[in-house]
């Protein structure tokens, strides 16, 4: 009798899933991270594309392997547009360089892009060995290996940026890992550190302590979330990187297999919520720039910023090699 | 400070910003009362109803949340032997014995009512403290988290008394699964076996809830008795809590206390603070208070704690921009969201929002001690239900709150393989407790050691240069020595005998 | 495992009962010296493949395991001998203990786990539910009426109120999203 019950539940629950539209449930969007202020951002962008859907876009985390372990938890999921990867650059396109994980960015279908943020090297504000940029890599060159420093995680993208300025520079610091750049933010402020890379939301909530020595990029817009600070170019150093290549971003993906008409409606309900004006404005307020590329530009976009980072790897290689010799 | 509190008083006293505050301390006591949901899911679940509600509201709920989610955790493991959080595990040492004994109403309201004055101290300091606590935790670097972290783990040996030897391999096994995972430092692979679902470890959560839950629910199911109606002592609402509180004030401020430090170091986190009060009240009791088989101090020790660790988590939060633990980082994220940024901006630009945070605290906690009295009898009745009923509940309940954690079947699979364990532990006499501990502080202890490394010049140097590192590690020491001694002395032959069951 | 039945005890009269009680000891032992014999044998090739065995505290993902498990090696010792010796004390046994109920949970567990990606949550759960409440002695009535009962407040506190997306097998089932 119960069986019988249970069976109608189905027959009845599945028959009306064949003929629904897509979507008739939540959709969850797989987020690489551990909770904090950067999910935040994903969840604004979740909130609105769920209100354009007319169901619930939970964001999850799910950290782990730099990334990557987000990336496979979602692959292994159907391709029935129910499941977002939350496609950050690190596990997208610098680990498959790594050789940590075997997917090309070509392996998946685009959205559209959220958001991006350049990173900067920041300093205590009272700490006055460094009045600016050229004070700190001449410090450094005067003592190789002695000062500290702080990407947050190692291997991610500010470690390779930062390596990159510090190879073009010919100088070398210890670098430190800390899992959470807010932690490192505090050792800096505590006096163990010498210097940290930061995003801007990092600088917004610390700018009364921190001074950015310089912004690694080369866009004037990305100087603007750095209260003006200057780009890092404008010490005649060359970063080898352009546009999105030295920046974290992420780019909303689904599966590959994915029906087209239901990524078509994923894609333009997307669309729609990246381009609300609150969506937009919110983001800017927490340090995060709406980057506005539709799927279009995915190719576009990636490919050059894919064949950037090589140099950035290569920094990185250096920085291990440099760092042994000095010790 | 007190014009902050009036700055922000007209924000959070009015008819919407205290109902939203009632419900999101029922909330959260709900989720903490469910295996496997604890404040952090908690408050990520429900963060995006936040986003449609005015600020000062919205961050009092998210802050209820918190509070009842920190709270929340005990009930079950009082009425059930199965902590609803890891910041609860502590609390079935002393909870659950008082239970068995009839005295499942006075357990539960003890819980509540130490929770929310223990949180209310937390909120006090929070209040007048900030700036001191918050310069104090500046001066914590690695050196002195890895001492911390040894301090910790060395608690094990007072938790586990009378089978040092047991706890010290439980605790070796929880170092171990803190190792599982990818490798902060190398980003190298390390014991995944080349899985990619082991490659942040095993969930602190989903061991947490197979370790007790489960293995819990197997040994319910093997004593039998399932279809008896259980008697249980008549519940009404009463205050009785507070007048036995009364009675454990030293207990309760200095639990209170160690809760409020640890969570103003961002990243030592509640459940760490819960087991040191615990382990402190212990070893501070008179004999005849027999911690470990009911004793009142012991349930107000950790809840105190636990939920003063909330109040001190919000400091550093508040007041340097850097969050105190998990869930203060998504209350940050929030607060960002909302137009705000933590730090002394906040105090300055926004005084009515600072103020409204913190009335929102205080409000909290208020509104838990008497939610926590009115609802412990509702709470206890979960004993009259029949194992047959309950059992089957308890499991599934366990089953999805470590699922909503990320959406994983694997984690159900480590929730079992760890219900598995724990029954084997438990039957040859492990103390579970410490698996817990060393699972939660390996990662400290490891990253700290070798960051502390990196950041020094010269070597080991760097533990005995700077002097809170150096005080800790002398703590260490003598802990250590009084541990060995004390070991060696009850494995002497006429010692052998002596050796107790462990606890849970 | 080989040192259960090696060190059954003599009087027959309490045999039985010790054995199954230093059994769980044993078996504990097992899983506890397996340890840092898998941190040693994981530092010796998936992390030396790695090459995260050796260098500074950057580069070096072996020598803190290896340093626990050296320490766990010690206390695994001198736990065996007191095993062996008889100087430790499991608690006392409980009388009349059902483990072949218990265990049968276990498999229905098991089975529900192995379902519950392809089959779903809202077929398999009620299933699970009826059929533990059964086993564990409620009439057939009752089991059912409680399962659906506990199925139905369970998904939809969590997937209504909740928003968390629960196994939906090939169905592709959700009843409160």
């Amino acid at each position: 009798m119960k069986r019988l019950f249970v069976l109608a539940t189905a027959v009845w629950l599945a028959s009306s899933s064949v003929h629904a539209e897509f979507p008739e449930r939540n959709i969850e969007n797989i987020y690489p991270w551990g909770p904090g202020a950067t999910m935040s951002a994903s969840q604004i962008i979740a909130d609105a594309m769920g209100q354009e859907l007319g169901v619930n876009v939970s964001v999850v985390s799910t950290p782990g392997a730099a990334g990557t372990k987000a990336f496979l938890t979602a692959l292994d999921k159907p391709a029935d547009g129910y499941t977002i990867i939350d496609g950050y650059v690190a596990p997208l396109v610098l680990q498959p360089m790594l050789g940590k994980a075997d997917w090309t960015y070509n392996d998946f279908t685009p959205l559209w892009a959220a958001t991006s943020n350049s990173f900067a090297i920041a300093v205590r504000k009272d700490d006055d060995r460094f009045a600016d940029f050229r004070a700190l890599i001449a410090h450094a060159k005067d003592n190789p290996g002695k000062l500290r420093y702080s990407p947050g995680v190692t291997d991610a993208l500010p470690h390779m940026v930062a390596a990159k300025v510090m190879q073009t520079s010919d100088v070398v610091a210890q670098v430190v890992p800390y899992p959470e750049i807010d932690n490192a933010v505090k050792d800096l402020r505590g006096g163990i550190l010498d210097f940290v890379v930061i995003n801007p939301g990092v600088y917004t909530t610390n700018k009364d302590e921190l001074r950015v020595l310089a912004v690694l990029s080369d866009l004037e817009d990305a100087s603007k979330t750095y209260g003006g600070a200057p780009l890092v170019g404008s010490f005649d150093v060359d970063l080898g990187m352009t546009g999105l290549a030295p920046m974290g971003w992420n780019w909303w993906l689904i599966h590959k297999d994915t029906p087209a008409d239901v990524a078509a409606k994923l894609q333009d309900s997307m669309g729609k919520a990246v381009a609300r004006d609150e969506v937009k404005q919110k983001l800017l307020d927490m340090g995060y720039v709406p980057l506005g590329y539709g799927p279009d530009k995915y190719k576009e976009v990636v490919a050059p910023v894919a064949a950037d980072l090589k140099s950035g790897i290569d920094a990185i290689a250096w920085e291990k090699d440099k760092l042994k010799s000095t010790k | 400070m007190l014009d902050l509190l009036y700055a922000g008083a007209s924000l959070s006293f009015n008819l919407h910003a205290l109902t939203l505050t009632t419900l999101g301390i029922l909330g959260g006591l709900i989720i903490g009362v469910l295996p496997g949901l604890g404040p952090l899911m908690g408050i990520v679940l429900l963060l995006p109803l936040a986003f449609h509600l005015p600020p000062i509201p919205a961050m009092g709920m998210l802050i209820a949340i918190y509070i009842g989610g920190s709270a929340g955790g005990s009930i079950s493991a009082i009425l059930l032997r199965v902590p609803g959080t890891p910041l609860a595990a502590a609390t079935l040492f002393d909870g659950f014995p008082m239970a068995q004994k009839g005295r499942a109403q006075d357990a539960v309201g003890l819980a509540m009512t130490s929770s929310a004055v223990g949180g209310l101290v937390g909120g006090l300091v929070l209040v007048f403290l900030s700036p001191l606590l918050a310069k104090f935790a500046l001066r914590f670097a690695p050196p002195e988290y890895f001492a911390m972290a040894v301090l910790g783990v060395l608690t094990i040996a007072l938790v586990s008394e009378g089978s040092a030897l047991k706890g010290l391999l439980a605790g070796g096994l929880g170092l171990f699964l803190s190792m599982i995972g990818t490798d902060e430092f190398t980003n190298a692979y390390r014991f995944t076996l080349d899985s990619f679902r082991l490659s942040s470890g095993p969930h602190l959560v989903a061991v947490v809830v197979g370790l007790f839950a489960l293995s819990e629910v197997f040994f319910q199911i093997q004593t039998g008795n399932l279809l008896a109606r259980p008697n249980v002592q008549r519940l009404k609402v009463t205050f009785s809590a507070l007048k036995i509180l009364a009675r454990h004030k030293v207990n309760l401020f200095r639990s209170s206390m160690i809760g409020t430090f640890f969570g103003a170091i961002p990243g030592a986190g509640g459940d760490v603070s819960a087991f040191i009060s615990y382990a402190t009240a212990k070893k501070l009791a008179r004999a005849e208070e027999k911690y470990g088989e009911g004793a009142e101090g012991g349930v107000v020790a950790t809840e105190a704690a636990n939920n003063a660790c909330c109040g001190g988590a919000l400091i550093p939060t508040l007041s340097l921009g850097i969050p105190g633990d998990a869930s203060t980082a998504v209350l940050m994220g929030a607060l960002i969201l909302l137009g705000f940024f933590p730090g002394p901006d906040l105090f300055r630009d926004h005084p009515d929002v600072a103020g409204g945070i913190f009335i929102a605290y205080l409000m909290g906690n208020a509104i838990l001690l008497l939610l926590g009295t009115l609802l412990a009898p509702v709470f206890g009745s979960v004993l009259i239900v029949r194992k047959a009923w309950l059992l089957p509940a308890v499991l599934l309940l366990s089953t999805l709150g470590t699922y909503a954690l990320q959406s994983s079947v694997f984690d159900l699979w480590v929730m079992l393989a760890f219900g598995l364990i724990g029954y084997i532990m438990r039957r040859a006499g492990y103390p579970l407790a410490p698996l817990i501990i060393g699972m939660i502080l390996g990662s400290t202890m490891e990253s700290n050691l070798r960051r502390s490394l990196l950041l020094s010049q010269d070597g080991l140097m760097i533990f005995v240069e700077r002097p809170i590192s150096a005080l800790i590690l002398l703590i260490d020491l003598v802990l250590l020595v009084a541990i060995v001694y004390s070991t060696v002395r009850s494995s002497r032959p006429s010692g052998a005998g002596k050796e107790v069951a462990a606890l849970p | 495992m080989p040192g259960v039945r090696q060190h059954a005890v003599r009087t027959t009269e309490v045999a039985v009962f010790r054995r199954d009680k230093y059994g769980f000891e044993w078996a504990a032992w097992v899983m506890f010296a397996a340890i840092p014999a898998f941190i040693f044998w994981q530092a010796a090739t998936s992390l030396e493949e790695q090459g995260a065995a050796s260098g500074g505290p950057l580069e070096n993902a072996a020598l803190y395991p290896l340093v626990i498990a050296s320490l766990m090696i010690l206390v695994v010792i001198v736990q065996f001998v007191r095993i062996l010796f008889r100087r430790t004390n499991p608690p006392q046994e409980e009388q009349q203990l059902d483990t072949p109920r218990a265990l049968a949970v276990t498999v229905l567990f098991m089975l529900y786990l192995i379902g519950l990606p392809s089959i779903g949550f809202h077929i398999l759960t009620p299933l699970l539910c009826a059929i533990m409440m059964r086993s564990l002695g409620l009439s057939w009535m009752r089991a059912v009426f409680g399962a659906l009962v506990l199925w139905l407040v369970c998904s939809f506190v969590f997937e209504g109120l909740l928003n968390v997306v629960l196994p939906v097998g090939m169905f592709n089932l959700a009843l409160f999203s």
